[in-house]
Formats: structure tokens, sequence, C-alpha cells
């Protein structure tokens, strides 16, 4: 008999029986606590957009009209009773510290910028208040 | 065996039941174990790479196509982070230089461990693959083990067939000379 046809044979022979070793008693135990983890990780580390699809499209909505609003009526600007409050205190604020060198603002401009820092401030507590939520998860 | 089993339980896994992955860490934790025992030669490493080798796979499980067995899957994944984690401890364990014996008497050899009982005898077949090289350790008892064919174990290491078949060969070769040159091999009465 050739060498390589006896080894084929004993190996048959002494190999295909062999035990399998043991892992450690609880080792399923900790592989699902791991995935369990792993698993809480992930979701405290997945994207989640703050603002969804339908959230940006109602804020460029808003700033849209606002826009085409001060661009049809560019002598009026916006009239709305809250924006007109807004922006005659804001006026007075520049006044009162004489800021004369700073350009007049429209009050199309400064609606904008007033949405845009209720926007940055709700989002500031909003944020603060999911990651605490998740981070407690 | 539990080739269908094994697809419906990864289907319920990706249905969200995260508890029925148990049932495939116990069906598979002590071939891993083994397989990952057999590279690192040392417990506490393999059952790190065990571990590992099931937290990857449910990671990747999304990934995993339906065409190939999940046994043969989780293989090539042992295979790998066993060889990543010798990579990463930069060793490899000692190796006697058995290319430079070479007469080897099988009929000894077969003698010799016919005349053990059969548990001393699993014994000391095990301490011989354990001198293997991590691949050649890996692919023998891949192949004996769960009788995968040469085709499936180059899948599994993604070695080409004709390089198994020669690992293979030189593999079994070296563990008869390992098992040859073992003390209890020069006892004459157990002739």
């Amino acid at each position: 008999m050739k060498e390589d046809e006896k080894i084929e044979r004993l190996g048959n022979k002494f190999l295909s029986d062999l035990p399998l070793e043991n892992p450690s008693l609880n080792f399923s135990d900790k592989v699902m606590q791991q995935i369990l983890k792993t698993q809480v990780d992930n979701s405290y580390f997945k994207y989640k957009p703050l603002i969804n699809f339908w959230g940006w499209a109602a804020i460029f909505c808003i700033i849209g009209t606002v826009f085409t609003y001060s661009l049809i009526n560019p002598n009026t600007g916006v009239t709305l009773p809250e924006f007109s409050w807004f922006t005659s205190k804001i006026n007075g604020f520049s006044t009162f510290f004489s800021i004369k060198k700073m350009p007049q603002l429209s009050e199309a401009l400064i609606s904008v910028i007033l949405i845009f820092s209720f926007m940055a401030l709700l989002e500031i507590s909003v944020i603060k208040r999911l990651f605490d939520r998740r981070a407690t998860q | 065996m539990n080739h269908q089993d094994d697809h419906q339980i990864i289907t319920n896994i990706r249905a969200g039941d995260t508890q029925a992955y148990a049932v495939l860490v116990k069906r598979y934790e002590r071939l891993v174990f083994s397989l990952a025992l057999r590279m690192m030669k040392n417990r506490e490493d393999a059952e790190e790479v065990a571990q590992d080798v099931f937290v990857k796979a449910y990671q990747a499980l999304g990934g995993f196509k339906g065409d190939a067995k999940f046994s043969s899957w989780l293989y090539r994944i042992t295979y790998n982070r066993s060889l990543d984690m010798l990579a990463r401890k930069k060793r490899q364990p000692a190796f006697e230089n058995t290319e430079a014996i070479a007469d080897i008497n099988l009929n000894e050899v077969e003698n010799v461990l016919d005349h053990m009982e059969r548990k001393a005898q699993q014994e000391m077949v095990q301490e011989a693959i354990n001198q293997l090289e991590a691949e050649e350790s890996f692919i023998v008892t891949v192949y004996y083990y769960k009788e995968h064919s040469v085709t499936e174990i180059a899948e599994i290491t993604g070695l080409t067939e004709s390089n198994v078949k020669i690992k293979l060969y030189r593999s079994r070769k070296k563990l008869f000379t390992l098992l040859q040159a073992m003390p209890a091999f020069n006892k004459k009465e157990l002739l």
C-alpha cells in the first residue's frame, strides 16, 4: 500500500471520532449577554434624526413662505402683529444702545432670525432630553 | 442534519427573536470552541475567539446568504478570527521541525495506537494535533470531524482545492510523525 493511501486509512481510523472540547459552563449566557449589550449600544449610537422629513418640510415651507411674501411685497415686509412687536423691540434695543452704524434690518430678515433662534433653543432642549433618556436606557 | 432548522432559526432571529440565537450558540459552541482551541492552543484565547465569533456572526446575520450552510459560514468566521488574533498577538506556537523526520513507520504508529485504551489513544492524537500549526489543525479537524469535503474546506479557508489537498496530506503525515516521536511510542512493552 502506498504511503498516501495508508495515511488516508489511518486518518479515517484515528481522527474521525475525536471528542470535542467544551467551553466554560456559562459560555452561551456570556455570548447572549454580549449580544444584548451590543444591541443596546447600537441603539444608543444609531443615527436617529431629531427632526424628521416632515419636520424639515414644514420648516422649509415656513421659511419659503416668509421669503416669498417679502419678495412679493418688498416695501411692506412681514406685517404680522407678533413679528412687528419683536422688530419694534429689537429696533428699540439698537436705538437705546445707539447702534447707528448697524444697517437697518428688514422685518422679514428679523423674522427669519427669530424663527431660527427659536428652533435652535427648541433643538437644544430636545437634544438634552433625548440624550438623557437614551443614556438611562 | 440541522441545515433546515438553522435557516428557520435565522429567519426567526431576523424577525426580531433575539433569544432564538441562543439555540444556535448552544448547537455550535463546542465545535467553534474546539476549532478555535486547535488554532489558538490556549483555552482562554480560544474562548475569547469563540465568543467573538458568535457576536460577529450575529451582527453579520443580515448578510448571511441562505445558499450556504450556516455551520460552514460560522467555521469561516472562526478561521479568520483565530488568524486575526494570532496575528494580533504576534505569536505562533512553537513547533518541532518535523520536516526533518523523513522516516515514518506508519505500521508502528498504527500498532501502538491499536494497543492503547481508546481514551489514551484520543488524548495522544489530540496532543499531536495541538502541535500542528494553526491552519493545519483547523483543516484536519474540519475534514474529519464534520466530514467536510475538500471543496467545502477550500470555501471556508479561501485556499484553492489543490492547496487544501496538499495541506491535508502534509498535516496528516506530520501528525503521524509527531505521534511516532512521542515517548509512549518508544516503550517497547506497548508493542
